[in-house]
């Protein structure tokens, strides 16, 4: 699926830009219907790069209409965001799809300037019994499964194969809140240690409360522009070298196929290809990597290559991936403290470029590639599709 | 490679971009929505559809490097259903893009993988549209929260949609009964000719004038059933295209445009959106004159009297003249533009599949795959949809066999 031939096609593509993101949250709730919110960030995004809504090419959305209570709910955002009279669509798969189909909109001369924007109002929402209703309906919604059980499955598979301990998963949690303590939109307060998590109380074995995403409320925006007009609106854009998507089955083949996160792996190796990376833990100088649950982070760290399989335990252990350590990951926080379901990967994209430039307390000095992560949510380990991004300065 | 030249005068390197093959799930699939459910499930439906489609294409699914799914989620009395079915290239981990704008998903979706193709992303994008209606027991009241809460929610059904555009142009435009009902019979005679519409009977004016009042002045025949059916298209590379096709089919153009939310400032008696997109559409294309460089057409047009509109909108005739450029039978099979030969969205309310069914039977006519419904020889096609609340959005796709201008 990702031989080398067909990649030599990126090489000779016009690069694209983000030029600017808004963002407004993180919290429990926002006071928004649907479209609000979405408007602020759009406006925001566009005017901080001397942008107007007519520069505007044409507008994604990306959210989802389970998480806005709504049909079509991107009928509502569509003109919030900028739309009227301009082309639009809506990609369902959390944030990094969006931005993958803004790019190819560029590439394929259909547009200059392009926003991703969406926001997650969560009103009257339970996340919990979406999820359920979106399993497959006769053998795996009437047992109840959800995303916590069906997560839990692999944390299980995971501590059950190889040397992890549950304060390890402790560890994640501490590690992420640690990091988010200067995240001025971070969701989760507090700074819980290892011991805390570990006396809080099981929600599906071995996962525990604070091991497991928040559902938080607020909103997203991303401007994507070709590499000429970046260079008009911005100093510091920030090039998006590379690509790839993939999904994976729902259907259960086993637990080891699952805690390999095989959609992952996959449009990492599409993006890595592009972006001509071949040693992702040394050209790679930092990571907002989707982490629904605790363990997910570990092993996401082994699809993306940033160590050898079974090793990403090691990196944790070792304060490689902590905010000040050598590949930081989840700066953040990740989504263990703010995790917006329709905007999760617009999010994880703004801190990512927020790591790369000099200009916010979460700047990484001399960072200059990023990789980002982002995952449509709620099924949980099966049926994932899966996204991945390759970000720099231009630097390097 | 195709050098374009963006508005602001930027170079851009794009590929060119084909349709390889397109297709249904089986005919006695497109029925009524109600018996579908019990006689196929999803995973049945979705392998007769992608089987099929591949077969037309000459293609095997390996192939297939992205799949794009549309769908709208309410429908399909669940969220996110393709997750689930794994008939999309799960197995061998590829992209499975999910787009939902409601009833432009088909165009949206088609759209979609023509860029991905053009940005040199992906080089064979199977575009599926799921039949959408098969396991909600009743549509209306999810269909009605896509609809503005205060002011349109209280009212609005899917009926309303078709019948505040109908009556008003009616009344503006002296437009009567009987040419509804012309317009509709075209139709059902075309669908007679299509193994996958579910209204496959002709109808007399008559009939279709006898036949029940809905919401006025919208009749039962004037308006679409609710079926089920699925549909996909595999949209390919140039290099793949002509791998695979000795006549390729191009895709010259494709673009949506967005109407407001709020649907109070419109006026209703056309599509005002649909004129702009269509200039701009017939400009990327270098359609000058759309009556003699079109040569078929699919629009999207369950509630009849869209038909008439749309000759309008689309720059086939000038405002107002919609029934009479119907009587003049340019829109007929043997005529010099023949339009919705399959029946159209008015036989054949497939839910989302519906809307990417306009795509499908252009690409056929063009591939000369159409059948009993084949008109003579057509170069150059047209396909539209429409969808979302009150019609906020539009799509158009211009498409050509390869040597027809």
């Amino acid at each position: 699926m990702n031989d080398g031939e067909k990649q030599s096609s990126g090489s000779t593509m016009p690069d694209v830009a983000l030029v600017s993101y808004a963002l407004d949250g993180y919290q429990d709730s926002i006071a928004s219907r649907g479209n609000e919110v979405a408007f602020e960030v759009a406006r925001e995004a566009i005017e901080e790069v001397d942008l107007s809504h007519e520069d505007v090419d044409a507008t994604i959305g990306c959210g989802q209409d389970a998480f806005n209570g709504v049909t079509v709910s991107f009928g509502m955002k569509a003109c919030a965001i900028g739309g009227y009279n301009k082309p639009s669509t809506r990609i369902q798969n959390g944030g990094v799809y969006a931005l993958t189909q803004a790019r190819a909109k560029i590439l394929s001369g259909k547009a200059d300037c392009v926003i991703v924007a969406s926001e997650d109002p969560l009103v009257g929402f339970d996340e919990k019994t979406v999820s359920n209703i979106s399993q497959e309906p006769v053998f795996t919604r009437p047992i109840g499964q959800n995303f916590v059980q069906s997560h839990a499955l692999t944390a299980g598979q995971h501590l059950g194969t190889s040397d992890a301990t549950e304060a390890d998963y402790a560890r994640v949690v501490e590690k992420n809140h640690a990091a988010a303590s200067d995240n001025p939109y971070a969701h989760r307060d507090g700074e819980p240690d290892v011991d805390e998590v570990l006396d809080s109380e099981y929600l599906s074995w071995p996962l525990r409360e604070a091991e497991i995403a928040p559902v938080s409320a607020g909103g997203a925006a991303v401007v994507l522009t070709s590499a000429e007009l970046a260079r008009e609106v911005t100093d510091t854009p920030v090039w998006v070298e590379g690509t790839g998507l993939g999904s994976s089955r729902y259907a259960l083949e086993s637990p080891e196929t699952m805690a390999r996160l095989p959609s992952l792996r996959s449009a990492r190796e599409e993006a890595y290809n592009e972006a001509n990376v071949a040693n992702p833990r040394s050209e790679i100088d930092v990571a907002e990597v989707y982490d629904p649950v605790a363990p997910m982070e570990i092993l996401s760290c082994e699809a993306l290559g940033f160590c050898e399989d079974g090793e990403g335990l090691q990196l944790l252990r070792d304060g490689v991936t902590d905010a000040d350590g050598e590949l930081p990951i989840n700066r953040s926080g990740g989504a263990i403290v703010t995790n917006p379901l329709n905007c999760g990967g617009l999010y994880r994209t703004a801190m990512a470029m927020s790591a790369l430039r000099d200009d916010s307390t979460m700047s990484i000095t001399g960072s200059e590639r990023a990789v980002v992560t982002g995952s449509d949510q709620m099924l949980g380990s099966r049926g994932r599709t899966d996204g991945v991004l390759v970000l720099g300065t231009g630097a390097s | 490679m195709a050098f374009l030249f963006s508005e602001r005068g930027r170079v851009s390197v794009a590929r060119n971009v084909g349709v390889v093959g397109a297709g249904y799930s089986d005919p006695e699939t497109f029925t009524d929505f109600r018996e579908a459910g019990v006689t196929r499930s999803k995973e049945e439906l979705a392998y007769s559809t992608i089987t099929n489609t591949l077969e037309n294409a000459d293609v095997d699914m390996s192939a297939i490097d992205a799949t794009i799914f549309t769908t709208v989620d309410g429908f399909e009395a669940t969220n996110r259903i393709e997750r689930t079915i794994d008939m999309f290239g799960q197995s061998r981990n590829i992209p499975l893009i999910s787009i939902n704008t409601g009833g432009t998903g088909g165009g949206s979706a088609f759209k979609a993988a023509y860029e991905q193709i053009a940005a040199g992303q992906y080089d064979m994008v199977l575009v599926y549209a799921s039949g959408s209606f098969d396991s909600a027991v009743e549509g209306q009241q999810i269909m009605n929260t896509a609809a503005p809460p205060l002011y349109e929610k209280p009212i609005i059904s899917a009926i309303h949609m078709g019948a505040l555009y109908a009556s008003k142009y009616m009344d503006v435009h002296d437009v009567t009964e009987e040419d509804l009902a012309l317009t509709a019979a075209k139709n059902y005679e075309s669908a007679s000719n299509n193994p996958w519409a579910h209204r496959d009977k002709p109808y007399s004016v008559e009939e279709i004038m006898n036949s029940e009042m809905v919401a006025w002045p919208l009749r039962r025949l004037l308006t679409c059933p609710v079926s089920s059916g699925g549909g996909a298209m595999i949209l390919a590379s140039e290099e793949k295209v002509r791998e695979s096709m000795d006549e390729p089919v191009w895709v010259d153009a494709t673009e949506s445009i967005t109407n407001t939310f709020l649907s109070g400032y419109r006026t209703y008696e056309n599509f005002p959106r649909l004129e702009t997109l269509a200039e701009r559409v017939y400009g990327d294309a270098g359609i000058d004159n759309p009556e003699s460089d079109i040569d078929y057409v699919e629009t999207f047009n369950p509630y009849i009297a869209f038909e008439l509109m749309q000759y309008e909108d689309l720059g086939f005739c000038e405002s107002g003249e919609g029934p009479e450029y119907l009587r003049s039978g340019i829109t007929e099979a043997d005529g010099d533009v023949p339009w919705n030969m399959s029946g159209g969205v008015l036989c054949t309310n497939s839910g989302i599949c519906a809307s990417l069914s306009r795509h499908i039977e252009v690409a056929l006519q063009l591939m000369g795959d159409a059948g009993d419904r084949q008109v003579d020889d057509p170069g150059v096609g047209l396909a539209h949809s429409w969808g979302s609340n009150l019609g906020q959005f539009h799509t158009l796709a211009v498409m050509s066999r390869e040597g027809a201008n």
